[in-house]
């Protein structure tokens, strides 16, 4: 099997080029496809002259069958049971050809997901990006399994039909080789308005498929305004527009299929009308002997539609390359994001962290910096709270801290040690950081708790008591097996933020970063939720919280962050 | 029949113009397809016989069959253009109106017992909606052409040769009833486990993609890679199966129309041999042969796309609430002086819980003054504006209003939805309200300095990539929709949230003094924001 590597799939200039690249994986496959075609033309030939013979031969000499009649017969029913039966290993290549290329397109793009890391999301939501890798990369099946081999078939099978109809003459091939290029030609017309109108199609697409989950996401605000009707309008009116547009490319997608017909229907007509005035004696043109038998006209018109059904089959599957190449394109797109360059060797953090310097820490995306350098300490016991208005890089600063963005300038000591914190493995391992939306598994509670590591039933509830959490996951119908969904169930967003940072306590972190954890609690569940805090700093932890809230005293350390001068730091 | 594969047909009967024009163009490309192979056959048969005398080949006239044949591949060739346009515009208009109409059933009902998953409902009405196309595209339509072209078949040959009519009823009963029978039974039940398997492999994606930090820090992301390159695994094999099905189905239709072909054949031979049938017309029949078999081919899969549309539509239908809820809160008399809410012994208990959230809950609200919810979490609160909203349905116990109106109750919702579209249209909400009234709104909840800078003001189109409000500023929205509404019930469930306190304070001091002569319940943490005459109502 090939492979494809990842950097030839970038040098791609466009969809099309990566779809012929990821094409040639499966070269053995589509070579063998090939030449299974081959063969079933090759056995419709035979068949057709099978049956011009034993015709031919009935018509004319109504005597006894001659001997070799038999055996045509027997061949004729093998050839017959042979031609039914080719389709099924077809499929079978077809498919295992497709699933190759798709699961290798899966695994390089999830590699390169991998080194891209949280670069993605500048880039892709999270459901555009869970498309590709599901329904789009799945609905190339067609353009790989059918497409890809027809594509060949469509050449070799006409020139096959034409060889073997020169058996009789030579006016009726040239009639069919007259008439091949002008399917081309037309198709590529057709084809390149019809790619237009696909493209625009798949943009109202997109549009409808956007306005559909986001009305329904937020259906109550609908619901609460009493505009439920007004919106089911807008709806159908967009609903419309697609019809419109998809109506459009099949207009032209059909002209094509049209074309083919019509080439194929004209040519049984041509052919037949020409051998009828031939047998007529009307004119003596385009044929070998002078007395022409049945036999030649039973072969010549049988063979005349065969010679445009791969196109037609080619032009049915002409959707499939469309969906392909929109698919392509977005992939490469995807493909050739940049990922942040590897960093070279990853510092391994001290066995015990005194403390967190951050030294002129310049946090930002790419290049784009976001708020002022910042210089602070923070140290083990210690609690600080990270404040300033929204937009200001509170966030960012965490991701930093965690290692999930590179800082544009300035470093982080530990221990008055000078660390790479990007991206490294060590340093991740020690930190605890639960982001501002809740992220959990649509998984039962205990794996969204263990990810797939081992804790005790006892360990679990510990760490959910420490979140506040454990009355509401005994309040689950399964409790621990209870699955989150996608909607979050029962679960409000306050309750997910709980369960997330059961999570967090759950790995025993050495730095907890905490992003507004007590936007969703309420008094009490705050103040104890604070409290807990501070146990876990009296252990030896160290806390960094961003918060709205104003700063209250039992905070050991206060930084406001804000968007034109440095910070202030101040002190309990 | 669900309900849902009723309206269908309903809405294709209204369609039923452009619906019976599509099978009336269907029906005469596959009988002109036929026909031009038989009378192309028939034509040079006749021509080769005649054209072994002169005078025979002198007298023959072919005028006639070439303008038939011509006639017929000019039929042919249309009639497929005008069908196909025909069927997709009649299914994807029913479609359209599905569409909508599932929307509406889906607002028609509230969520809050039973959250609705909006990624599968959003999937359902965009991508599975169009597989009940197949049942008018490739169901109805193919089936029909089948059945009717295979009658006008056997009528052709019993009028030519009797007794290979007899010989074919078995094999064409077979292809035409056996193996739509099978294939329905073959590919379904796979094609349905692939849906499945389908959905889950999106659900893999999905927890992939939206749980980025989670899973770089603990270093799961490779681990959750797998999971979702096994879960596309398991459906590719079980795609591969569905195929390998119908391809197994198709191969046992190949071989009988194989031997129908080499009956026709034999049967042909031996009637020309007993003088029974006309050199000429054996070729005929095979060719005729050959035809019906391109017909039956599409059409043999009929059951089975007739099968998965209903499916579809049976999945959708799924989506819709199993039981109607019915607003039991009363409203009375719109003439009585003093508005009023009156709750008397209320009890609401989640369908998973064991324990009621509120029980026993009796209070009378009215205009005088603000009232505010404080009670911790999980008291009830947000459970209560929901019950007011009419969002729930109590257990036990009576909402009753007072010279109220169900459309005169207002609520901002914990979770402020944001739509996508501009801020025009996320503040109006297909109501219609002037740009003053906008500014002034957005004015009262301190937005409009914000909204200024943004660059097409309130113009400009908001949503995730572009311009997202923070979590303070989503509330102030809401609060700002609430403003434009002006009704005279206010339910505010935790508005402040996210908002720094001096700037909750101003927000609120501007409503008191605009929402007067109303009923206001507030739910918040906050106790330090309630004004000195709002009221405590305890849980």
């Amino acid at each position: 099997m090939s492979q494809i590597s990842i950097s030839t799939l970038q040098q791609c200039s466009d969809g099309q080029q990566l779809l012929r690249l990821a094409g040639k994986i499966s070269r053995r496959e589509n070579r063998w496809l090939t030449g299974l075609g081959v063969l079933q033309t090759a056995a419709t030939i035979a068949i057709t002259a099978l049956f011009a013979l034993l015709i031919n031969n009935a018509v004319y000499s109504q005597a006894s069958p001659a001997p070799w009649q038999q055996s045509a017969w027997l061949a004729l029913a093998a050839l017959l049971i042979l031609r039914a039966l080719l389709p099924l290993w077809q499929t079978r290549l077809a498919d295992k050809a497709s699933i190759n290329v798709r699961n290798q397109l899966r695994a390089v793009v999830l590699e390169h997901c991998a080194d891209l890391q949280l670069n993605l999301e500048q880039h892709f939501s999270s459901a555009e990006l869970s498309n590709l890798l599901s329904s789009e990369i799945d609905s190339t099946r067609d353009y790989f399994a059918e497409f890809l081999p027809q594509q060949r078939l469509a050449m070799l099978t006409p020139l096959l039909i034409m060889l073997a109809c020169l058996w009789s003459g030579w006016l009726v091939p040239l009639l069919l080789a007259l008439s091949a290029p002008l399917v081309p030609l037309f198709m590529i017309i057709v084809g390149h308005k019809a790619a237009e109108a696909s493209r625009r199609n798949l943009t109202e697409l997109t549009r409808l498929g956007n306005l559909l989950s986001d009305r329904i996401k937020g259906i109550s605000a609908l619901q609460l305004a009493n505009r439920c009707d007004e919106e089911q309008q807008s709806l159908f009116k967009q609903s419309e527009k697609f019809r419109h547009s998809t109506m459009q490319v099949l207009r032209l997608a059909f002209l094509s299929g049209t074309l083919l017909e019509f080439f194929s229907a004209i040519s049984i007509a041509m052919v037949a009308v020409y051998l009828g005035l031939l047998y007529l004696d009307k004119y003596q043109i385009g044929m070998w002997q002078d007395t022409l038998t049945l036999s030649h006209g039973i072969f010549l018109l049988m063979l005349a539609p065969e010679f445009y059904l791969p196109l037609r089959r080619l032009g049915a599957l002409y959707h499939a390359r469309a969906d392909a190449s929109s698919v392509a394109d977005h992939l490469l797109k995807l493909l050739q994001l940049q990922p942040i360059s590897a960093t070279e060797a990853k510092q391994t953090p001290a066995e015990n962290i005194d403390q967190i310097s951050l030294q002129q820490l310049q946090t930002g995306y790419g290049d784009t910096a976001i708020g002022k350098p910042l210089s602070c300490n923070l140290k083990r016991g210690q609690i600080t709270l990270l404040t300033g208005p929204s937009g200001v890089g509170k966030s960012t600063l965490l991701d930093t801290l965690a290692g999930l963005h590179p800082a544009i300038s300035g470093q982080v000591e530990v221990n008055q040690t000078a660390i790479n914190i990007f991206n490294n493995r060590h340093w991740q391992q020690r930190i605890g950081y639960m982001t501002q939306q809740p992220e959990l598994l649509f998984d039962s509670i205990r794996h969204n708790l263990c990810l797939g590591r081992e804790f005790s039933d006892e360990q679990l509830y510990d760490a959910l008591k420490q979140a506040r959490a454990a009355q509401l996951v005994d309040a689950l119908p399964e409790q621990l097996d209870y699955c989150v969904s996608d909607s979050g169930g029962f679960l409000s967003g306050g309750q997910a933020q709980r369960i997330a940072l059961a999570r967090v306590f759950l790995h025993q972190p050495d730095l907890l970063l905490l992003d507004e954890p007590t936007a969703n609690l309420d008094q009490e569940n705050a103040q104890a939720f604070m409290a807990g805090l501070q146990q876990f700093a009296a252990n030896g932890g160290i806390v960094l919280i961003s918060s709205h809230r104003d700063a209250q005293t039992q905070f050991d350390q206060v930084i406001n962050l804000s968007a034109d001068q440095s910070a202030e730091i101040s002190h309990a | 029949m669900p309900e849902l594969v009723k309206r269908y047909f309903q809405l294709l009967w209204q369609q039923r113009g452009m619906a019976s024009l599509g099978l009336l163009l269907a029906t005469i490309t596959a009988l002109s397809g036929i026909a031009l192979l038989a009378v192309s056959g028939w034509f040079i048969s006749a021509t080769a016989v005649a054209g072994l005398s002169l005078v025979a080949a002198h007298g023959f006239n072919y005028f006639a069959p070439g303008a038939v044949v011509r006639g017929l591949s000019i039929s042919r060739t249309f009639g497929r253009y005008g069908e196909r346009l025909a069927t997709h515009e009649a299914t994807f208009r029913v479609i359209s109106h599905l569409r909508s109409e599932m929307f509406a059933t889906l607002a028609r009902h509230n969520w809050q017992e039973q959250p609705l998953n909006s990624h599968e409902a959003s999937s359902r009405l965009l991508d599975d909606i169009r597989h009940a196309e197949s049942l008018y595209l490739s169901a109805l339509v193919p089936g029909l052409v089948m059945l009717l072209s295979s009658l006008l078949y056997l009528a052709t040959v019993a009028l030519f040769l009797p007794p290979l009519a007899l010989w074919l009823i078995l094999p064409l009963l077979f292809s035409v009833i056996a193996v739509p029978l099978l294939y329905l039974r073959r590919v379904l039940q796979p094609q349905n486990t692939l849906h499945q398997q389908r959905n889950l492999q999106w659900r893999d994606a999905h927890s992939l993609f939206s749980n980025l930090r989670t899973l770089i820090l603990f270093d799961r992301l490779s681990h959750q890679s797998d999971t979702l390159s096994d879960s596309a695994s398991i459906a590719d094999t079980t795609e591969q199966q569905t195929s390998d099905a119908r391809q197994r189905v198709n191969i046992l239709n190949q071989l009988v129309q194989a031997a129908m072909l080499l009956l026709v054949l034999w049967q042909g031979l031996l009637g020309l041999a007993a003088g029974q049938l006309e050199g000429t017309l054996v070729f005929m029949l095979l060719l005729l042969t050959l035809g019906l078999q391109e017909v039956i081919t599409t059409g043999s899969s009929a059951l089975a796309a007739f099968a998965l549309g209903y499916k579809a539509l049976q999945r959708i239908g799924q989506l819709s609430p199993a039981k109607q809820q019915v607003d039991q809160r009363l409203f009375t008399d719109a003439n009585e002086k003093q508005t009023q809410i009156i709750i008397q012994g209320l009890e609401y208990r989640y369908p998973s819980r064991q324990e009621a959230t509120i029980s026993g809950l009796s209070a009378t609200l009215d205009t005088d003054n603000w009232y505010w919810l404080t009670s911790p979490s999980g008291y009830g609160k947000t459970t209560l504006m929901q019950l007011l909203a009419g969002q729930l349905q109590p257990q036990q116990g009576v909402i009753r209003y007072a010279g109220l109106q169900p459309d005169q109750i207002g609520m901002m919702p914990q979770q402020v939805s944001l739509l996508q579209g501009s801020l025009r249209f996320n503040l109006c909400l297909h109501h219609d309200f002037s740009d003053a009234e906008l500014w002034e709104a957005l004015h009262t909840v301190e937005l409009d300095s914000w909204a200024e800078q943004l660059p097409e003001q309130l113009d400009t189109w908001l949503g995730k990539g572009s311009h997202l409000p923070s979590g303070g500023e989503l509330k102030r929205l809401g609060l700002a929709r609430l403003i434009l509404l002006d009704r005279p019930v206010l339910l505010l469930d935790e508005p402040t949230a996210g908002i720094d306190t001096e700037r909750s304070q101003r927000i609120l001091q501007r409503l008191q003094q605009r929402w007067t002569n109303r009923i206001v319940i507030i739910s918040s943490h906050d106790i330090q924001l309630m004004a000195a005459d709002d009221q405590l109502l305890t849980l």
